[in-house]
């Protein structure tokens, strides 16, 4: 049946069939720091909107998994199994995929012409799989037209950029940019001139988009 | 204490960032030679103002040091070194604390060494839990934040996006009568309270905002039981912690899970940390209470540690800042 691959933050991922096909089961384990009711909330929220935008993210232009089935009551998604490293992966210093940034800051830019708010678009939600990056993880994923929603969004990339990826985060989130900003045009300048506020707000912050 | 000292610096730390002025005497071999410390008490109700923190402090500062030093049986001239908090924090507050640095800095022709209050939490929290490489989770009045070492810094994997924990639990502690800081008084209410009142739930990618959720606790004033008010605080709160915590381990693929800062005394906190480590299979561990709040052992610790590396300024360079971002610092020893 079913094996465990990974172990998330929030849920199991398992690699098992369905129907004849290779699929991850993503599956909302009970978290039992939390009380139940919150943890039940939680759940099945998230389940339910990571489904939906899983689906629509692909008529935006972002590949993503295609959704087999969605059990809210043991909140449990069956999906495609996209085989292939993860973003994070192939940014480690040397030969690093930088021109992978450029796609990702496309495939945020469409989702945010389009009023869905990635949530969480770190780069082990971003797998390369038949030659080509595709986009996973919409359980932090809302529908939200507000600039400060999307520029939250550009905010969490650069904040794994500098941590997580220190070495290339210059380059990374040069691609990055560049790749947003041709697919959101006029709309962009706005969105960024707000990350620079959020992160004045930041604590104990003077940090300008780009740089520290 | 231990008698062979000649292998060993000897370093003073200062901390005085916002309601402590603590001086603590540590040797580079990790030992705490003395702690001390005074802390400024605000009204009920209201907050700490600076100016009056810091006229604690002034006139706090020569006994606490007098104490410290005699504690671990050190003469100032025995020092190597004399770290002080350099920010971030209160200006008039840190300010009492740089004078003290630069005066002993002086007079008895020691390096100065300023230190990054975060950093101090940091650095002191992976020393006494014996911690290599931790994923951190920094939970104070000042600092809500994710950090990990990597490439000479400690990274920012994520934080709060406006107030932090610290800030929640004083502001709400503050609406219901409380005195700063609130957070044990809230710990002990929520203990009586069982009803879960629904209150705003913010993670946003690794960052959690908490603005909102205390305007809601505030408006439930009233109508609510506060403790019960007090109970659905701490458990989305903590819970939301525990979350973005989850997620760096995972993320990161790191075993080792360490809470720093003030808030790591919350027990329930800490309860739930552990669940979460068990499932992330990482061991974890909370900065020891008596040095999970501000104490002068971590600007000690820091400082000695900045000092082995070769950073230090004359007195004329012992500035404060109000704003010092933990993750501008370099510690090159964390490499």
């Amino acid at each position: 049946m079913a094996r465990l691959i990974r172990r998330g933050a929030e849920a199991d991922i398992l690699l098992g069939r369905w129907l004849g096909e290779a699929a991850i089961f993503k599956v909302r384990t009970r978290r039992r720091y939390m009380i139940r009711e919150l943890d039940y909330r939680m759940r099945e929220s998230r389940t339910l909107h990571e489904a939906e935008l899983l689906g629509a993210a692909k008529q935006m232009g972002v590949p993503t998994p295609l959704v087999f089935h969605v059990n809210p009551s043991t909140s449990t998604i069956v999906m495609q199994y996209l085989e292939g490293p993860r973003l994070k992966e192939l940014l480690t210093a040397g030969d690093a995929r930088i021109d992978l940034c450029g796609t990702m800051g496309t495939y945020l830019a469409r989702l945010h012409a389009n009023g869905v708010v990635h949530g969480d678009p770190t780069t082990s939600n971003f797998i390369l799989t038949g030659g080509r990056l595709a986009a996973i993880d919409f359980g932090l994923s809302h529908r939200s037209e507000a600039v400060e929603d999307l520029a939250v969004d550009l905010h969490l990339v650069k904040e794994v950029f500098h941590s997580a990826h220190s070495e290339v985060s210059g380059n990374a989130l040069d691609a990055f940019k560049e790749g947003y900003l041709k697919e959101m045009g006029a709309d962009a300048e706005r969105i960024l001139e707000r990350v620079t506020s959020i992160e004045r707000r930041g604590r104990y912050a003077r940090s300008e988009w780009g740089g520290d | 204490m231990p008698p062979e000292r000649d292998s060993d610096l000897l370093g003073l730390g200062i901390e005085s960032t916002a309601h402590t002025f603590g001086a603590s005497v540590m040797d580079s071999g990790g030992r705490v030679l003395a702690d001390c410390r005074a802390v400024y008490r605000a009204p009920p109700g209201s907050g700490i103002h600076p100016r009056e923190a810091s006229r604690h402090h002034s006139e706090v500062a020569p006994a606490i040091l007098g104490d410290c030093l005699e504690k671990a049986k050190v003469r100032a001239r025995e020092l190597d070194m004399v770290a002080y908090s350099g920010g971030p924090g209160l200006g008039p507050c840190l300010r009492v604390g740089a004078v003290v640095a630069r005066s002993l800095s002086s007079f008895y022709r020691k390096p100065l060494v300023p230190v990054n209050h975060a950093i101090g939490h940091l650095e002191l929290g992976s020393l006494l839990c014996s911690m290599s490489s931790p994923v951190c989770l920094l939970v104070s009045g000042g600092h809500t934040a994710v950090v990990v070492p990597a490439g000479g810094r400690w990274r920012i994997f994520g934080e709060t996006l406006d107030i932090t924990i610290g800030q929640l639990l004083d502001q709400f502690g503050r609406e219901i009568g409380l005195a700063s800081p609130c957070g044990p008084a809230i710990e002990k209410l929520a203990l009586k309270g069982s009803h879960l009142i629904e209150l705003p739930y913010v993670v946003k990618g690794n960052d959690v905002s908490y603005s909102g959720l205390l305007t809601a606790a505030k408006n439930h004033v009233g109508a609510c039981a506060n403790r019960d008010l007090a109970y659905s605080i701490q458990e989305h709160a903590y819970a939301m912690l525990c979350e973005v915590a989850e997620r760096a381990l995972a993320f990161s693929e790191r075993k080792e899970l360490l809470v720093v800062g003030g808030v790591a005394a919350n027990k329930r906190l800490m309860e739930m940390i552990g669940k979460m480590a068990k499932r992330q299979e990482a061991t974890w561990g909370g900065c020891p209470p008596e040095f999970s709040g501000d104490c002068g052992a971590q600007i000690a610790w820091a400082g000695l540690r900045h000092f082995a590396a070769g950073l230090s300024v004359r007195p004329s360079g012992g500035f404060v800042r109000q704003s010092w971002r933990l993750d501008t610092v370099d510690v090159p020893w964390r490499d």
